[in-house]
């Protein structure tokens, strides 16, 4: 009995985790496997499963039954994003860093075969065999990219962020907020910048990080630390002075341990802007400012209903005018931004074309220390039909959560 | 395109618009595990045909109601096939013949032909059947000698035998006799010549182990069926018979045969009474009530005569209709002669004005030497299909029919064990592969279609208990003495799920055919070298243990289903046969003497036995467990597949189906479009295996099914 396939170590959780199972040459009636998935952080159960094995080969009575068989489901219930779980890579605006603790899970499967005893009943036919660890995460859907996320683990300057931004950077404004986000398997210590001034001067300056004890350096699981110029302004100073500045994450000796994100200044334009974050096809966020139009619009939907007057019998005005008959009730208001960027080049459109597909977006109030949840519903990439050539992105956003006013 | 043909009695049929014929067809499991439901497998469908001459030939032009054609709505052989291949093949039976406008009256229009398959074209014959008409068992008397010979019954060879059970008092207290013994026949022999006399023929796997092979169904001796005795009664009356008596004289009693020619009341259907000898021949022997006038004022009495020489008297002393005669029980042997008389004293001739005879059999006693015919004494209330019911009940099993073939096949539903030993520790123990096959698989992952919605639902309408239990028979006083009033009975089983899923309460599910049958140990007639305390099947209606007296009465017994052993060299003990030691052929339910634990038990729960400490297994554990467990999972999965009319036509249920890494039993193809290439929703049962935690599940009610006897009788 053996694993004669067993998954890559580190995996997506979006994308079948398979083993395949293999019983030897046996005379043993067998019926079906038991796999036992286990958090390997803990050794606990997290599920149980009794499957059937898929084929055998051989002749009678001497078979090998082989089952294949995908863990997949069990990691995505037990990961975060849930839409109802305070989810993942958006903390606090003005946070430095946090960690997703539901980014990741160590598992591994113990599996042994049943087989019909001289009872006719299921009976184990040995101890359960454990398989290698494997790591799945919360992130990486995409069916084009590799199964191995070891670019996205493996040590070094190499090492990938869960971005992708535009190869020109990103565009950001002094007062925005923005989360790096990486996967943390090294003694990450600080955030070093570079920073270049309009003046053609160049300066860089680090800013320390420090992990809760719940995530130490080995465990994998999903980090992000801003790196917006909003968050580096409280370490150094980000203004209109500088047109643009590079971020990595590194040692303490300053030695790179992740790529490097390029973000350009823009300048601000007042009142017109929206800023939207969204988690991206890799589990890491992203945002982007919309400064073209921004409109905003509410919806209202209610109820009514109506309820007897009282009529004041012989009083010379009878009816009370503090009395309505009609009223509403169950009044709900929707809140819905309609927002389109300038004309941008391909690649940017490309890259922001990611947030129609999120899960899970929020809108920054600017200037205020929270984001408010929010949901796309509506959105396309057009292309510009005037004589600069690029694509447009037009979104229509409607906030999250109700206003509601139950009753009146 | 597909190209769709169906042929009726193997005529091919034109049907509106051959493209979109709205057919749906919808294969099911469900019937086959209760063949009474016609409804499931192979749903009955209604295809309309054109109004043209054809099909108005084939129906005989139906709609012309002057037309005499009574076989024109007979059920038809037919089949329909898609580009070739047969995707339904049953019988057809027309329905409805539209009557259309035709300018000078009405014509034959669009025809509804319902075409269904499956169970659903023999249950119903079988239904229908009796067992006693199944010409198993010859006419032969009731001798040592015939018993003798069939007492050890081969189920291979034989259809019938003779086994010993106790139904009344012995006939010599301590000992047993030959013809104290009881017909049986063998279950596979009914079925395979009720199949056989429809047209189909029986095989089953089941049937041919050793268990399956050796059930029987007891048909003890009975009161004649009431329609033969009804052939045989005679009532019989004269209002003015003329015959004139001869004078006795003063010591000696007279004899004159009076002739009574009916010419007032004459019912005599099969002429037993020759009404110008005047005698009645008698057609079987036993006991007659018989009916003659009163006595006459005039010293002047009326009894029968038997064979011209014995003459009852004075048996007739219940007054008999309103005091115009007397009447009692005589017994008589077949092919007397009986004839009324006058029994005159001291009289002087006197012409009988009214003279009546009625004779009407009682017999309900089989004696020694009697004629045995199982058609006659059998019980008109058993039918074939009632009894298919009953087996499918207590194995589980699963009926299939090959309509093409002509073939039906029964299993029970998995995989299962039988053990069974010919003597002590000389034991066979055998898996045997169910109705649903254990390797052999359909593998439909990469037929979902993923465009549709599954669904996954939860069974969860059951009970929380489910109870399996046989018959109890009303007129068997010793089940109840067992019992008293217990609600969790004798050879009951009980399989409680886990709490907190199926709702409170309890399902009962009892056999709809065969009644439970009790033991007796009954030493009383152990030969004095019997090691064993030999066991019997007790069918009695009164209580043994209240002590009441049971010599005569043969009465009416529910059917029951007994394990037949046959005679295993005094394994079973041994019985006092008129002086000798008797390996008696043993028939049981339940072998309470069993140390071993290897003879079939056909208690639903398991039985502890005699020895206090082996454990017979019983029918739940050994054919239910695994249906039950699958229904305690009770995941039922409705998933599209993409059937093609190769798969239809090759669909067998037995196959497991096998969807990524978990099987399931196929339960239903719901609305199979032949002409379509659309995917097809099909219900799917996620199969489980018990484990021994399952066992644990299972309850029995811990009454004993045996009465043990006191050493003298």
């Amino acid at each position: 009995m053996a694993y004669t396939a067993q998954p890559a170590t580190h995996v997506s959780a979006y994308r079948p985790i398979k083993f395949k199972y293999d019983t030897g040459t046996t005379t043993d009636l067998i019926e079906k496997l038991v796999v036992e998935v286990y958090d390997a952080e803990d050794d606990s159960l997290i599920a149980t499963y009794r499957k059937d094995w898929t084929s055998r080969s051989g002749s009678d009575p001497n078979y090998n039954y082989v089952c294949e068989f995908d863990v997949s489901g069990i990691v995505q219930t037990t990961l975060d994003p849930k839409p109802s779980a305070k989810s993942s890579v958006f903390p606090d605006p003005d946070a430095l860093n946090g960690y997703s603790h539901g980014s990741s899970l160590w598992l591994y499967v113990s599996c042994y075969w049943e087989k019909r005893n001289g009872d006719n009943l299921l009976e184990a036919v040995a101890a359960g065999e454990v398989s290698d660890t494997v790591y799945a995460f919360n992130l990486i859907q995409q069916h084009n990219e590799e199964q191995d996320l070891a670019l996205y683990i493996d040590g070094g300057a190499s090492r990938k962020v869960l971005h992708d931004p535009p190869t020109d950077g990103i565009d950001i404004r002094v007062t925005d907020a923005f989360w790096l986000c990486c996967i943390l398997n090294e003694d990450f210590a600080r955030a070093r910048y570079t920073v270049y001034h309009n003046d053609g001067t160049t300066t860089n300056h680090n800013v320390s990080l420090s992990w809760s004890s719940a995530a130490a350096n080995t465990d994998k699981k999903v980090v992000m630390v801003g790196v917006g110029p909003r968050t580096a302004n409280a370490y150094f100073t980000i203004d209109e002075d500088d047109y643009q500045y590079t971020v990595f994450l590194a040692d303490s000796s300053n030695n790179p341990l992740t790529e490097t994100l390029t973000f350009n200044i823009l300048p601000r334009c007042a009142g017109r802007e929206l800023r939207v974050h969204w988690m991206n096809e890799r589990g890491g966020a992203d945002s982007y400012t919309f400064d073209a139009i921004k409109r905003r619009t509410a919806e209202v939907k209610s109820s009514s209903g109506e309820k007897p007057l009282n009529w004041t019998a012989g009083a010379a005005q009878p009816h009370d005018r503090n009395q309505r008959g009609q009223y509403r009730t169950d009044v709900r208001r929707t809140d819905v931004y309609e927002i389109e960027t300038r004309i941008l080049p391909e690649n940017t459109a490309e890259w922001l074309a990611g947030i129609m597909s999120s899960p899970e977006i929020y809108i920054e109030q600017p200037g205020l220390d929270y984001y408010l949840p929010a949901m796309i519903a509506d959105g396309k990439v057009t292309y510009s039909n005037t004589e600069e050539v690029g694509a447009i992105l037009k979104l229509s956003i409607s906030l999250a959560n109700y206003k509601i006013t139950p009753r009146n | 395109m597909k190209n769709l043909e169906i042929y009726i009695d193997g005529q091919r049929l034109n049907f509106i618009n051959r493209e979109g014929f709205p057919l749906a067809l919808t294969y099911s499991i469900e019937s086959a595990e209760n063949p009474s439901q016609v409804n499931g497998a192979h749903t009955k469908r209604t295809a309309n045909f054109p109004a043209d001459g054809e099909t108005d030939g084939l129906f005989q032009e139906w709609s012309n109601t002057t037309r005499v054609n009574p076989d024109a709505a007979n059920q038809l052989p037919a089949r329909i096939d898609v580009n070739g291949v047969t995707v339904l093949s049953g019988v057809a039976q027309l329905d409805e013949v539209a009557a259309a406008n035709a300018y000078h009256g009405r014509s034959g229009g669009e025809h509804k032909v319902g075409i269904f398959g499956n169970n659903a074209t023999w249950f119903a014959d079988l239904a229908e059947k009796l067992v006693r008409d199944m010409g198993l068992m010859p006419v032969h008397d009731l001798t040592d000698g015939e018993v003798s010979a069939h007492d050890n019954a081969d189920p291979d060879s034989d259809n019938w035998g003779y086994f010993l059970f106790r139904g009344r008092d012995w006939t010599t207290p301590g000992e047993v006799s030959y013809t104290e013994m009881q017909p049986f026949l063998f279950v596979r022999a009914i079925l395979t010549e009720a199949f056989r006399s429809i047209g189909y023929r029986f095989s089953s796997d089941f049937f041919d182990t050793d268990l399956g092979k050796r059930l029987i169904l007891p048909v003890p001796f009975r009161p004649y069926s009431e329609d033969f005795i009804q052939q045989w009664s005679v009532y019989l009356m004269d209002n003015e018979n003329g015959t004139v008596i001869a004078p006795g004289s003063l010591f000696d009693l007279v004899t004159s045969h009076i002739t009574v020619s009916g010419n007032d009341v004459l019912q005599n259907p099969t002429g037993l009474y020759n009404t110008v000898t005047g005698y009645y021949t008698v057609p079987i022997s036993g006991y007659y009530i018989v009916a003659v006038p009163k006595p006459l004022a005039t010293l002047v009495y009326f009894s029968i005569r038997i064979n011209d020489t014995t003459t009852i008297y004075p048996i007739f002393t219940d007054d008999f209709s309103a005091g115009t005669g007397v009447q009692g029980r005589v017994y008589l042997e077949q092919g007397d002669l009986v004839d009324l008389v006058a029994l005159t004293l001291n009289v002087a001739p006197d012409p009988i004005e009214k003279a009546f005879l009625y004779i009407v059999p009682d017999v309900n006693a089989f004696e020694p030497g009697t004629t045995v015919d199982f058609e006659k004494y059998a019980d008109p209330s058993w039918f074939v299909g009632g009894m298919i019911l009953g087996l499918t009940h207590a194995f589980g099993l699963v009926w299939d029919t090959d309509y093409d073939a002509q073939t039906v096949r029964c299993e029970p539903r998995d995989r299962y064990r039988i053990t069974s030993q010919t003597s002590f520790e000389d034991f066979t123990d055998e898996f045997f592969e169910g109705f649903y096959r254990i390797t052999d698989r359909d593998d439909l992952t990469d037929r979902v279609d993923l465009s549709k919605d599954a669904a996954v639902t939860a069974l969860n309408g059951g009970n929380e208990k489910y109870l399996l239990a046989w018959k109890s028979d009303s007129g068997d006083a010793n089940i109840g003495d067992l019992e008293g009033g217990a609600t969790f009975k004798v050879f009951d089983g009980r399989y409680t799920y886990p709490a907190g899923r199926f709702q409170k309460g309890e399902t009962k599910s009892e056999n709809p055919f065969f009644c439970k049958t009790v033991h007796i140990f009954d030493s009383a007639v152990a030969h004095s070298t019997s090691t064993v305390s030999p066991q019997l099947p007790l069918i009695q209606d009164n209580s043994y243990l209240q002590g009441n007296e049971n010599t005569n009465d043969r009465p009416d017994f529910g059917p029951r289903l007994l394990y037949f052993a046959g005679r295993r060299n005094g394994f079973d003990g041994l019985l006092n046969l008129a002086g000798s030691a008797y390996d008696f052929p043993a028939a049981f339910m339940v072998n309470y003497n069993d140390t071993a634990g290897y003879d079939p038990s056909l208690s639903f729960g398991d039985e502890l036995l005699a020895d206090g400490a082996t454990t017979a297994v019983g029918l739940i554990q050994r054919f239910h467990l695994q249906r039950l467990k699958r229904l305690e999972v009770g995941k039922l999965l409705s998933e599209w597949i993409r059937w093609s009319e190769l798969d239809v036509l090759n669909m067998d249920f037995r196959r497991k189906v096998l969807i990524g890494d978990a099987l399931y039993l196929l339960q239903k193809v719901n609305g199979y479009r032949p002409l379509s290439d659309g995917s097809t929703e099909t219900e799917l049962l996620k199969d489980e295996i018990p484990s021994p935690d399952d066992v644990d599940k299972i309850s029995e009610s811990g009454l004993i099914g045996y009465i043990v006897s006191p050493l003298s009788d």
